[in-house]
């Protein structure tokens, strides 16, 4: 699958739906706790303490400690990561670009445009 | 395969028996529309979770906008109400106690709503107008303010009629308001973190 879109290791590695949407989120927001990423997600913290690290050890995100009201855990995106998902979404506009045929809806059109010339 | 994968390859296959397109072109057309289809998927979904962070970001920040109302407009009027006491502790004027308490309301209040608005626009600046993914959301907000506003009233002018002694009468109108807005408040930062507990 993901061999058609040419993904380089990095960008494999955010192919799994939680991974791909944390990335979108904090590709958007740059930063997000921990728990409201959970929260989101529908994950227990152990399950997305997995996904994060996956995502740490390529170095697409960072996890640190902050102090606020309480001590918190905020997940953020590195340039790495920014840099990653970017290419990721020009490859998939590519994509798009190079698809071959058309849907149906599309094709009838154009195919109407034809019998009328 | 899903409805919409299954009606391309029906329509892929008329074209192929109508002589339209090569066999090979069909098989990786459909191939292709598959990925497309797995990786729309993928988008969606990251969108919804996107959208209620949003959602989430916004109650939070009229939650806490509700709670420094509730606490910084009591403050303020506590600070005027004990200037001779205040003044007479740390040995300076009454009328500069007043005015710090007043410029504290001023300069909290200002910075505090101004932060909240440029958030505020900030989120919903990426949100397409005219949509949200709760239609519940503008009347949960305004049912919250309602009965903030109704309750404070309420709960201050009633007990006001009966109090004769000013100092008094002070401290019953500005414990309910405060109690009312930071009330308030919770409720709506609780409503952002339900949100966040929503599935998809």
């Amino acid at each position: 699958m993901s061999d058609s879109l040419r993904l380089s290791e990095e960008e494999k590695v955010f192919q799994a739906q939680p991974r791909f949407s944390i990335m979108y989120l904090l590709f958007l927001k740059r930063r997000v706790g921990f728990i409201q990423l959970a929260q989101l997600l529908s994950l227990t913290p152990g399950n997305l303490d997995h996904h994060i690290r996956r995502l740490e050890e390529t170095g697409l995100v960072q996890s640190r400690r902050v102090m606020s009201w309480k001590p918190l855990v905020v997940v953020e995106i590195t340039a790495e990561g920014v840099e990653a998902f970017r290419e990721y979404v020009s490859k998939l506009k590519q994509f798009l670009k190079d698809l071959p045929g058309k849907p149906p809806r599309e094709q009838e059109a154009r195919e109407q445009q034809e019998s009328d010339a | 395969m899903k409805s919409k994968d299954t009606s391309l390859l029906k329509a892929r296959l008329c074209s192929v028996m109508q002589n339209r397109l090569s066999i090979n072109d069909c098989l990786r057309s459909i191939g292709w529309w598959a990925i497309l289809m797995e990786e729309l998927e993928k988008v969606l979904q990251a969108l919804n979770v996107i959208e209620r962070y949003d959602e989430y970001l916004l109650r939070k920040n009229w939650g806490r906008l509700l709670i420094v109302i509730g606490s910084v407009l009591p403050l303020s009027a506590l600070v005027n109400m004990n200037t001779g006491y205040l003044a007479a502790q740390t040995g300076s004027n009454p009328r500069l106690i007043s005015s710090l308490g007043f410029i504290l309301m001023i300069v909290l209040s200002l910075g505090f709503i101004a932060y909240i608005l440029f958030d505020s626009w900030h989120i919903a600046r990426r949100t397409p107008q005219g949509e949200s993914s709760d239609s519940r959301h503008r009347p949960k907000i305004l049912i919250v303010w309602f009965a903030a506003s109704a309750l404070t009233v309420f709960l201050v002018s009633v007990p006001l009629l009966l109090i004769s002694d000013a100092l008094l009468f002070g401290y019953a109108a500005v414990v309910p308001f405060s109690a009312g807005f930071i009330l308030a408040g919770i409720i709506l930062s609780r409503m952002a973190s339900g949100i966040l507990r929503r599935s998809a």
